[in-house]
């Protein structure tokens, strides 16, 4: 296989960077203490004080850390997202922190504080945002790591998914040609780049971090060239928007951030719909039935979505992106984990080979939806999952 | 041979359990989620260690089945790596099952991407059929394979490893 050349430039510096970061390794987790001689250099200029700095719980693709911070607008509470030498996604903070700022009064998210693009201050690139009260699961829900398989009664699906897909809409509506989002490879007329360049990038990913062939990955690769739709409508995608991403409150179900905007590019909005009908996001209600994201049943989900962005779902696109968002999943989780964790280059090598072994789910979800008529000819189907 | 490698396992399991796990800070969750996961990975690899050479085997055979009889039409590119999947699939000797099984998934894979590159359209078609399907089957194999890891929302459509292996009938 050869090197990908149609890949946006940013995301390409960051996979380069990559392949001579992960010489650097092993990693060890970043102590407390080391984490606050960081942020005291990245936040010299403010002349706060820095105390009370702690690991928080999650952060399957960054080490997050909460710290007390009484600078110049008083007394708060921040939060650190620092890349580990290698993680289960490369991607970059300073596009993180530029969509973060744009999105600000569009939807709920974090204010970003500060930023250290090339990590000379914190040792490795990160962000320093504000701390956002909220949970993302509730109170007394099961869930599995980095929020797969959340379970939400009535009482939350009534408060949640109204605001889910307000959510997406605004972000899907947003004006990200008039947005100061210089790290972002804007739309230049042709129809099929949306697609190509996701194609692009993380066959540009497995390329680099395989560690064991299945070709089943190839013959997806090949399916997706083959069959890239025509996108006339960009939309800024927030690229991985499911529960598991979002705050709300504990006690009234208010949504009070969207997280987590590392994958966030100019696409179609298929993309978006077509992530969470990934069965690896679904959970089973008490009806026995799968829901996307936890919230909806799949038809439901796709007509909430139509009828507030008055937008029509394109079966054979909504195919395509379902096709490429599974493909995506076997990437990460066969590839970048595994070598994160192989190269013990990440603060969760055990996460990210237990995440790993959810890789064959996707990969029979593949399986399934490549199983239609016409496997060597463009789609024209209208299946979008297996459930 | 004694004490046995599950003995050890299991004797390792309960210690991370019932000792270390309860003795960790509460607030260090990075602590307690990693202990938790320790658990579950001790779990999946006593239900998995005595049983891999067989279950490699199994998925080995079948690709090697899959892949029989294939007639290869187009370029140098994909004659070479048909070339090259054939020398991968008559080297069937060797200790190392599982190597072996990965030798051919990647001797595979590099004849379908050699074969979208000079590939006849037939040929192509062909193999991408016989591997679709062989990768259904692997795919549910490895899903029951890591059941335990308790990702698998569809558990209804999971085999035992010993059914798998042929150990007991399904």
């Amino acid at each position: 296989m050869t090197a990908h050349i149609e890949i946006e430039p940013r995301i390409l510096e960051i996979l380069v960077e990559k392949r001579e970061r992960r010489l650097r390794g092993p990693y060890l987790p970043r102590t407390p203490n080391q984490i606050e001689e960081g942020l005291r250099k990245l936040l010299a200029s403010e002349g706060g004080r820095i105390s009370s700095v702690r690991r928080m719980s999650g952060g399957a693709s960054k080490e997050q850390f909460v710290f007390d911070y009484d600078g110049a607008r008083g007394p708060e509470t921040l939060v650190l997202r620092l890349d580990p030498l290698e993680g289960l996604l490369e991607t970059c903070r300073r596009r993180e922190a530029q969509v973060l700022r744009a999105m600000r009064g569009v939807v709920p998210v974090p204010e970003v504080i500060a930023v250290d693009e090339d990590g000379r201050h914190l040792g490795l690139p990160g962000m320093v945002m504000s701390f956002v009260p909220g949970v993302a699961k509730p109170p007394a829900s099961a869930a599995s790591v980095s929020g797969l398989r959340t379970d939400f009664d009535n009482f939350w699906v009534e408060r949640l998914a109204p605001a889910f897909i307000e959510n997406l809409a605004r972000i899907h509506e947003f004006d990200y040609r008039s947005a100061d989002l210089p790290d972002y490879a804007m739309p230049d007329g042709d129809a099929f780049q949306m697609a190509a360049r996701q194609v692009n990038w993380w066959g540009q990913v497995w390329h680099d971090d395989v560690v064991d062939a299945f070709p089943i990955m190839a013959i997806t690769e090949g399916w997706l060239r083959e069959n890239l739709p025509a996108c006339t409508d960009p939309v800024l995608v927030h690229g991985d928007f499911r529960t598991g991403n979002y705050l709300f409150d504990a006690r009234d179900g208010q949504m009070t951030a969207v997280l987590d905007w590392e994958l966030a590019h100019i696409g179609d909005f298929h993309e978006d719909l077509a992530w969470n009908l990934q069965p690896i996001f679904a959970s089973k209600g008490a009806d026995g039935l799968e829901r996307v994201s936890g919230l909806f049943l799949r038809e439901e989900f796709l007509e909430l979505y139509e009828n507030r962005t008055r937008r029509t779902v394109d079966p054979a696109s909504l195919h395509f992106y379902n096709v490429l968002n599974a493909w995506k999943c076997a990437v990460i989780d066969l590839s970048s984990c595994l070598t994160a964790a192989r190269d013990g280059n990440n603060h969760q090598d055990v996460l990210l080979s237990w995440l790993a072994t959810s890789a064959h789910m996707v990969i029979d979800h593949i399986t399934d939806l490549l199983s239609e008529p016409g496997l060597t000819q463009r789609s024209d189907t209208g299946r979008c999952d297996s459930s | 041979m004694t004490p046995s490698i599950d003995l050890r396992i299991a004797t390792i399991l309960r210690a991370v359990r019932d000792v270390i796990t309860p003795a960790l800070d509460e607030n260090n969750h990075l602590a307690r989620e990693q202990a938790h996961l320790v658990i579950g990975q001790l779990k999946l690899l006593a239900a998995q260690w005595s049983r891999a050479t067989e279950y490699a085997e199994v998925c080995r055979a079948d690709l090697a089945e899959s892949l029989a009889g294939l007639d290869p039409d187009g370029g140098d590119r994909t004659r070479q790596q048909f070339d090259a999947l054939s020398r991968t699939l008559a080297a069937n000797e060797g200790p190392d099952t599982e190597a072996r099984y990965k030798a051919l998934m990647r001797a595979s894979d590099a004849l379908v991407r050699a074969a979208d590159a000079d590939g006849a359209a037939a040929f192509r078609s062909t193999l991408r059929m016989r591997l679709l399907a062989f990768s259904k089957r692997q795919a549910v194999r490895d899903r029951s394979w890591f059941a335990l890891s308790g990702f698998d929302l569809r558990s209804e459509e999971l085999s035992s490893i010993d059914s798998i292996i042929g150990r007991i009938s399904s």
